[in-house]
């Protein structure tokens, strides 16, 4: 069983004690995870591990000093809390630390589901079985990973504060090839609740997709209509808000920059269609209630109708600006339309169908210009059909750019990009999109 | 890959993950009598519980981690993170479990953990595990450095970070500074069921800065990071490294780039200088000669190789010119290490040899996968709580017979461009087609650097690419690169690895404007 909230109070509390800084913010993470991997049909490796660790940051007016220990005993806190106070001093003054906060109200949150904590070995095993075996009547050969987890976090500091949330997930994802290697199709979900994920369908999806891939054909790198499946559009999404830092953009060193001076706060920068936003309530990514620094996390747009409605604003920064600072976020939400994906298919003279991105990095972060690649599953479509497969391509865009040409989209669903965004660190819920003019920049003989 | 640093806010507020200690309270690691004692009661307990092999890890993590921003020391984090792993072969099966309690008890109930584990996995598992035979060992190894940087006090760290934004800030147009430093010490005692003991403490250093330059009137901005490298070494790195001449640089050719021309696309002699050369290193041959990703152990997440098996020892992955080595022994190296996570001792093998892939990286329980006898020793877990798996050595290219040195590479291109640091990087992920950036590029022409450019990356399939390769600079122009964050695995572990090279010459690569 992972640590209780009173388990967790009382041993914050004692860091607190025996703490001589002037302030003193702790904050405990850990849990217990276990898993299983896949490969080549069979098992390959599994573990599970429990730990927790605790953070200590000492403050003399301006100056601080951070320190984490996995030891908890009497001793080891000590020295911890001492070496901390010891960097403490030897700091310079930050101007820019901010002083502790007091106690928070932290709406409840309902991210922890008993059925994830309490998965068995057994559980994870079948749940592999289960893709395994339905690789082999396929005549496919499948990889994949499994994970159920069950974690704390918990924040405290010597004004009284105090934060604790528990929280679950349950992780399946796989990869299906052909076994000429011509083909290959994936699939990934997580969840809060075991309940929500289904191996089996995890499962059928990629194999499928696998088969339908088989001996793809080149196209011509160039700018294309794209029908980008959910996964696809979740990474365009975070990348998008990661940009999204205020004082970056306050200094001139961002997308969201204004020339001149300040921020694009206000300005139209997406697709009217547009609407981002977190909120830790959302039932489909219910997440933690309070960030690492014990600020509570509320319900936050980002984007309303294409525009830019808030940027990240770090305490320190939005006390310079007048602004409120931003806790969080632990999901983040794009609202989606009410097309089915056979309608964005439909939909399409001539476009490309695609099931994921790879290996995402930024180009240039004046224009968030990203490259990356497709992956597991690239169509063609013809007349509103897919028609066949394609060979994967590098494409170079912004998601600035990608978002703004957004015609329809499916409802929104929880997502895991393909770069593998949206487990319970970050949640993300975002729906499949039909985007006009992406560009695709190379071949890539990669299957 | 190496991964992209993930979105935690809290993670920047509260300044990353490090540790660091005083010397005066230097948590000491147990000796080794105690620790052996664990060691023997973990594995009696995986015997008792039917393992036919068994290994346990108990490791301590120290980290520090120093950030400073705009003439201010924004957060010092010193991290420390101990505890073991059991890893157990059970009816053939493996199973791995592992706790942060490092005492008798726990670890009697964490062998018998992971062997439930295998057990339940049995069923699953249609290939037994077989492992190469081994040497066992009781030693020690220590990461030869010449000054801890655990024992270094923190003032001189400060003010070498701060020194660094006082020297940008003189340059006229410098707008913003970060400097920071991160050390590391990995503190491993290994046991195993082979008979070996094996105590390791490895080292790595890694001081670095960015430089921005905003013009406000254009609302334009350009970067230029240090081209410093994580090294497997002590403090002697941060101190013999040019740190404040290259700050005063840095800053200057950032401001410059805002009036640099912007490189023009199409066909281009490249000359990659090692601090770019590393990461195209990393990513086209480090990884697809990776042994359990050309089997397809990793195809659900990091991804497949081209370098399939049936290309051993005959597949003509680059020009003769070109020879990489796998080596764990190299001096400097972020891999480097006495022993793998096996128990292995490490050495250097090729991997590419004149243009031929000779070679992949194997771990005890693959080598046998392709017919061989022993293990390279690339086994790796990034924790106590992590299984050990096959990660990258430090792999490098090897410096051509003649020392040419950069000037005569630079003088032997007629229309060419030099590439110096890394930038934006990917790669496919069976590790053909690629795109790498640059920290700056400079024009070469008749046989000199003509001009800055911006706004440049090249993107190369990866046996065009290497085949491409028509100059190999000297001993003298070799040098290593590194990274700290080479990804892998479900969950995702981070492997820290070197690559060494010269300054290297391509042929005909297609270049691309990356700007607006």
């Amino acid at each position: 069983m992972i640590w209780t909230r009173e388990q967790a109070k009382r041993l914050t509390d004692k860091a607190l004690s025996i703490s001589k800084a002037d302030e003193t913010f702790v904050a405990l993470n850990g849990g217990e995870r276990a898993n299983v991997r896949f490969a080549r049909n069979t098992a390959t490796t599994s573990g599970a591990s429990s730990g927790y660790n605790l953070a200590i940051t000492a403050a003399f007016g301006k100056r601080s000093g951070t320190v984490t220990t996995a030891e908890f005993d009497d001793a080891s806190l000590q020295r911890a809390a001492r070496n901390a106070e010891e960097i403490a001093k030897l700091s310079p003054e930050n101007p820019e630390a901010m002083p502790a906060i007091g106690p928070q109200t932290f709406a409840p949150v309902k991210a922890f589901f008993e059925d994830a904590a309490t998965a068995s070995p057994d559980w994870r095993a079948t749940s592999v079985a289960t893709a395994i075996e339905l690789s082999k009547q396929k005549e496919v050969v499948s990889a994949g990973f499994v994970e159920t987890a069950a974690q704390i976090q918990a924040v405290a500091n010597s004004k009284g504060l105090f934060g604790f949330d528990q929280y679950t997930a349950a992780d399946y994802n796989l990869t299906a090839r052909t076994p000429d290697g011509s083909g290959s199709g994936w699939a990934s979900k997580s969840f809060n609740e075991l309940r929500q994920l289904d191996p089996a369908k995890l499962a059928a999806s990629a194999i499928e997709k696998a088969a339908m891939s088989k001996s793809p054909a080149a196209i011509e790198p160039g700018k294309y209509t794209v029908v980008l499946e959910p996964a696809a559009v979740a990474d365009l999404l975070a990348y998008f808000i990661f940009s999204a830092d205020a004082r970056q953009a306050d200094e001139g060193r961002s997308f969201f920059s204004k020339k001149g001076g300040g921020n694009r706060i206000g300005a139209q920068v997406l697709g009217e269609k547009v609407r981002i936003y977190s909120d830790p309530a959302h039932p489909l990514a219910p997440s933690v209630a309070f960030d690492g620094e014990g600020l509570p996390i509320g319900r936050n747009i980002w984007v309303e109708n294409g525009v830019m409605k808030d940027l990240l604003y770090s305490r320190f920064w939005a006390q310079k600006q007048g602004k409120a600072p931003t806790a969080g976020p632990s999901n983040i939400i794009m609202d989606g339309g009410a097309a089915t994906m056979a309608d964005l298919i439909a939909g399409t003279d001539r476009g490309i169908l695609v099931t994921r991105f790879w290996y995402i990095r930024s180009l240039d972060p004046q224009t968030i210009l990203l490259t990356g690649l497709t992956r597991d599953g690239l169509f063609l479509i013809e007349k509103g059909k897919v028609t066949r497969p394609l060979k994967n391509m590098r494409w170079n865009d912004s998601p600035v750019v990608a978002l703004n040409n957004i015609d329809a989209m499916t409802p929104a669903e929880r997502t895991v990009s393909g770069e593998g965004i949206g487990g319970s660190g970050l949640a993300l819920v975002c729906p499949a999109a039909r985007i006009r003019e992406f560009t695709f920049s190379s071949a890539s003989e990669a299957v | 890959m190496i991964d992209r640093r993930r979105f935690v806010q809290s993670v920047i507020a509260f300044g990353a993950a490090a540790g660091m200690r005083q010397a005066d309270v230097l948590l000491a690691f147990p000796p080794s009598a105690e620790l052996r004692d664990l060691a023997d009661a973990a594995l009696a307990a995986a015997k008792k519980a039917g393992a036919t092999y068994a290994d346990i890890r108990i490791n301590r993590y120290r980290n520090q981690f120093i950030f400073t921003r705009d003439r201010t020391v924004q957060n010092i984090v010193n991290t420390e993170d101990y505890g073991f792993g059991v890893r157990v072969i059970v009816d053939g099966t493996w199973g791995f479990a592992s706790s942060s309690v490092v005492t008798k008890e726990e670890i009697a109930r964490v062998a018998m953990q992971a062997a439930g584990i295998a057990r339940a996995n049995r069923k699953v598992n249609a290939e037994p595990v077989r492992l190469a035979p081994v040497d066992s060992y009781e030693t020690t190894w220590n990461t030869p450095v010449k000054k801890n940087p655990f024992d270094m006090p923190l003032q001189p760290k400060l003010d070498l970070l701060l020194h660094i934004h006082e020297e940008a800030l003189k340059v006229q147009g410098a707008s913003f500074v970060s400097a920071s430093m991160q050390f590391v010490n990995e503190q491993k005692y290994f046991a195993s069921t082979e008979g070996s003991h094996i105590e390791q403490s490895l080292i790595r250093s890694y001081p670095r800065f960015s430089i921005t330059a905003v013009d406000r009137a254009s609302g334009k901005f350009y970067s230029r990071n240090s081209l410093t490298a994580p090294m497997g070494t002590g403090y002697e790195y941060v101190e013999s490294y040019p740190l404040l001449e290259e700050a005063r640089v840095a800053a200057e050719e950032a401001v410059a780039m805002h009036k640099a021309k912007p490189a023009v696309a199409g066909q281009k002699t490249l000359i990659l200088h090692p601090t770019n050369l590393w990461l195209t290193i990393h990513e086209s041959v480090g990884h697809p000669t990776e042994l359990d990703r050309a089997l397809g152990y990793e195809a659900n997440y990091a991804g497949t190789s081209f370098l399939t098996t049936d290309k051993l020892g005959k597949f003509q992955f680059g020009s003769p010119l070109v020879t990489l080595v796998g080596d764990k022994t190299q001096k400097d190296g972020m891999a480097t290490c006495g022993y793998d996570d096996d128990g292995v001792k490490t050495s250097e093998f090729a991997i590419i040899k004149d243009g031929v892939f000779v070679d992949y990286q194997t771990t005890r329980d693959q080598a046998h996968l392709i017919g061989q006898k022993a293990s390279h020793g690339c086994s790796y877990a990034d924790n106590w709580s992590s299984i050990p798996f096959q990660r990258m050595p430090n792999v490098s290219l090897q410096p051509g017979a003649k020392d040419l040195s950069e000037k005569d590479i630079i003088g032997a291109t007629d229309d060419g461009v030099l590439v110096k640091g890394d930038g934006s990087y990917s790669i496919d992920h069976q590790r053909y087609n690629f795109q790498f950036s640059g920290q700056t590029f400079w024009e070469v022409k008749n046989g000199r650097i003509t001009t800055q450019l911006r706004d440049l990356a090249y993107q190369s399939n990866t046996p065009e690419f290497w085949k491409s390769c028509d100059i190999v600079g000297g001993r003298s122009t070799y040098i290593l690169g590194g990274a700290f964050n080479d990804g892998k695995g479900q969950p995702g572990q981070s492997n820290a690895v070197s690559h060494g090279c010269p300054v290297a010459r391509f042929a005909r690569v297609n270049v691309l404007n990356t700007g607006t």
